[in-house]
């Protein structure tokens, strides 16, 4: 009776293993066929079209940097990598797999104060890249990294595809136009709801974490090792006071510094250095420029960018 | 340790290993020394305070065996109530009266630097707490005989499975289970892991899935408008029941692994009629336990209309702070209250007015069913809503902003087809049917491609990382 028990055990895991590795082909079959869909479609554009010029960040840089007006500035072809909800982790996993893929000439790393601080959601949104895993060492230490049992769940391969399936099927079948990355925010922001309640950071989390400064520091070597020319950005927040908030600070300065260890060109963006961006008619939300503001935007970093390359021809 | 992650489950495999492998006459001691390792990889020194509730219902019903005068017997079971309700006011509520304390003093005009206060809810001390009360109680008053044995006693107070989030199971009950050597059967075995399998699809699928779009607009209430509220207030009502009753059914299962059956605690509350229905069929440990240890005690129905009224609002504001240690809880439960009293006052106006519209009796059914479910779903929004403030706002503005709709098309897709499923297995269960008894009887084929349907469904459209169980907080 229990040998009879523990065959048709094994029986079942056997057919679990079966359906397994049969769901995992399917869903790969079809995820790397799509090019477009934040759940990692669009990095199959990236790895096939291989831009010259890459960006890549948050939500804050997929609708701060317009491609086109990168491209007439650099002359050469570029591409919006931002995704929401995104931040260091994804900066690390997504130029490994760039750079085991090609090498291209420029990557600009939209790096805010609130991605040196530890973010759960950033942790947890990185694991859209789940796909992609068996293709990048950075990205498998990351997943992995994020608890002890990390790895039991990726025995199962299916469990890549967590929460895509659907996503899968819509970018396959119905995909979103191809705008290069960029998605331009038509809203503008009413300052009247804001004025009481700006644009704050959490105030228990204000020192850099550790985790992210390796992560950032491990890509800028990577890249550089590469022979690709590294820029860091940061972009502007809006506040009733036009002013940096006190908070975020401390995290620039920390931000300057660490580009001027790794000897990287560092801009940062911020509305007191530059004034035209206290202009509320320019955001979407005081934490993102809306198409608007992102033309402005793109102007004054490409700007910065050609400018860097000039003298230091790439 | 949540329920639903893999270091739960390694535990859990763990402890049915040592389980099966002891001898009958350890195997309460096994599970005691589980439930002990459970509590306290959560906090180390709050397992004190579970050992301290356990050691006064212990100590407090032999002493009452031992006494011989009526005073005597009051005497010592006031005392174990003082400690335990001492213990959860302390620990949950103390935080909360301070600040009203504050309040009150600064609306005075006094100037007074209070020092600061920070007190960590102890997980779970809500329904350990109860457990002993309703104990002492019962011994009290001879419903239960006092329990010799302290390992089954503090198994009882600490059995891992109902120990965060319930059931509060009564000593009549789950005593006699402790007690005897139960026979592990491979029919209760499969029971149970389809109940934990189906729990934790409610729990990832559907509960954690809605959250993502109900937590998006309850927390930045300033922001949306009419749709996206409403939408999210049923969203909500989905994910708060397939949240706990998940939740329970997990426990239930895990229970059952070894042989035990826990009491049910939801009995398809959204296909209630009435309000008090509603109450027959939600969290029904924890209703009877107020209704027992608390409504009736105050008289319940029997000491006329206008005092009927007060007991119910006054269980049902009770039942609100046991919820939480925030005004939003209390005001919810006092709705609640008033809505029993409403209900109890018009129904036979309500009776009278089907019978002279004619309604057939299905109709009048499905009608009471809408109405219920929908009163219970506007009552959700003050348990839910951060603060009174947002959930006024939300009543206020849900009238403005249409058509317009706040629209996370993949997390609503998941959620309906999540909702869809929940819907046909409920009416399944609503006209009598049992999934799990007919899975059981099903061919071998069709049972396996359940269980692998199952499986791939919480792994391709659970969501990882979800959070943790809703009444964990409570």
């Amino acid at each position: 009776m229990k040998n009879f028990f523990f065959a048709k055990l094994a029986l079942f895991l056997a057919l679990l293993f079966v359906c397994d590795r049969g769901i995992y082909a399917m869903l790969s079959a079809a995820f790397f066929k799509t090019e477009t869909g934040e759940t990692g479609g669009f990095i199959n554009r990236i790895l096939n079209v291989r831009p010259d010029a890459l960006i890549i960040g948050s939500s804050r840089a997929k609708h701060h940097y317009d491609p086109e007006i990168f491209e007439k500035a650099l002359h050469m072809r570029v591409y919006n990598a931002g995704a929401n909800g995104q931040g260091i982790p994804y900066i690390r996993a997504l130029t490994d797999l760039v750079l085991k893929t090609y090498t291209p000439k420029i990557i600009i790393l939209n790096v805010d104060a609130s991605n040196i601080i530890y973010a759960r959601e950033e942790n947890e949104n990185i694991k859209n890249l789940a796909p992609f895993i068996d293709r990048s060492d950075a990205l498998k230490r990351i997943l992995y990294g994020q608890d002890i049992f990390e790895p039991v769940k990726y025995l199962s391969k299916s469990f890549r595809y967590n929460s895509k399936p659907f996503a899968i099927l819509k970018n396959l079948y119905a995909p979103e136009m191809d705008t290069s990355g960029f998605s331009g925010l038509q809203r503008t922001m009413d300052a009247s709801l804001f004025r009481a309640t700006p644009d704050r950071m959490p105030t228990d989390k204000l020192s850099p974490y550790a985790g992210s400064v390796l992560l950032l520091r491990e890509t800028i070597r990577a890249t550089q090792q590469s022979g690709v020319k590294v820029f860091i950005v940061n972009g502007p927040r809006w506040r009733q006071d036009n002013r940096v908030a006190h908070e975020q600070k401390p995290l620039l300065l920390f931000l300057q510094r660490l580009a001027d260890e790794e000897r990287v060109p560092y801009f940062s963006v911020t509305i007191e250095s530059h004034p035209q961006f206290q202009n509320p008619a320019l955001f979407s939300d005081p934490a993102h420029l809306n198409a608007h503001g992102a033309r402005l935007f793109s102007d004054i970093v490409a700007g910065f960018i050609a400018r860097a390359l000039d003298k230091k021809p790439l | 340790m949540l329920f639903n992650s893999i270091s739960f489950f390694i535990f859990l495999a763990g402890v049915f290993g040592f389980y099966v492998s002891a001898p009958q006459k350890l195997r309460p001691a096994v599970l005691l020394l589980a439930s002990y390792i459970f509590y306290a990889v959560l906090s180390l020194p709050y397992a004190g305070l579970l050992l301290c509730s356990t050691l006064s219902g212990y100590g407090a019903a032999l002493l009452l065996a031992a006494a011989k005068s009526p005073s005597r017997k009051k005497f010592i079971v006031v005392l174990c109530l003082c400690f335990n309700i001492a213990l959860l006011f302390a620990f949950k509520y103390s935080f909360f009266f301070y600040e009203i304390i504050k309040s009150l003093v600064g609306f005075a005009g006094i100037a007074y630097e209070f020092p600061a206060v920070h007190i960590l809810l102890p997980v779970g001390i809500s329904f350990y707490t109860f457990k002993t009360i309703s104990y002492i109680i019962d011994v009290y008053r001879k419903s239960v005989n006092p329990e010799k044995d302290f390992i089954v006693f503090a198994l009882y107070v600490s059995f891992f499975p109902s120990l965060l989030a319930g059931p509060i199971d009564r000593a009549s009950r789950l005593l006699p289970q402790l007690r005897e050597n139960r026979r592990l059967s491979i029919h209760s075995m499969a029971m149970g892991a389809q109940l934990i399998f189906w729990g934790l699809f409610k729990k990832v699928v559907i509960a954690d899935r809605l959250a993502i779009y109900a937590d998006s607009v309850f927390n930045n209430v300033a922001h949306h408008t009419g749709p996206s509220f409403l939408v999210a207030a049923y969203f909500y009502t989905i994910q708060i029941y397939c949240d706990f009753s998940g939740y329970t059914d997990m426990a239930r299962g895990v229970a059952a692994l070894f042989g035990f059956n826990l009491m049910q605690n939801f009995n398809l509350p959204y296909f209630a009629t009435t309000i008090t229905d509603f109450w027959r069929r939600w969290h029904i440990t924890l209703s009877t336990w107020f209704r027992d240890y608390l409504y009736i005690p105050l008289g319940g129905n029997r000491k006329g209309t206008l005092r009927t009224y007060c007991n119910l609002l006054l269980t049902m504001a009770v039942c609100g702070l046991w919820h939480g240690a925030s005004w939003t809880f209390i005001l919810w439960g006092v709705l609640h209250g008033l809505m029993l009293c409403a209900s109890r006052a018009t129904l036979s106006l309500r009776d009278k007015t089907y019978a002279f519209l004619r309604m057939p009796n299905r109709a009048v059914i499905v009608l009471r069913t809408a109405i219920t479910f929908n009163i219970v779903c506007f009552l959700w929004i003050f348990f839910r809503a951060n603060t009174i403030s947002d959930a006024l706002t939300i009543i206020s503005r849900m009238g403005t902003g249409w058509p317009v709709l706040f629209v996370d098309a993949m997390t609503m897709l998941h959620g309906i087809l999540g909702i869809v499923v929940l819907c046909i297995v409920e009416c399944i269960q609503r006209v009598g049917g049992s999934i799990r008894e007919s899975v059981c009887r099903s061919p071998l084929p069709v049972r396996w491609a359940i269980y692998l349907a199952a499986f791939f469904s919480i792994v391709l459209f659970g969501v990882d990382g979800g959070s943790q169980f809703i009444y964990f907080q409570f």
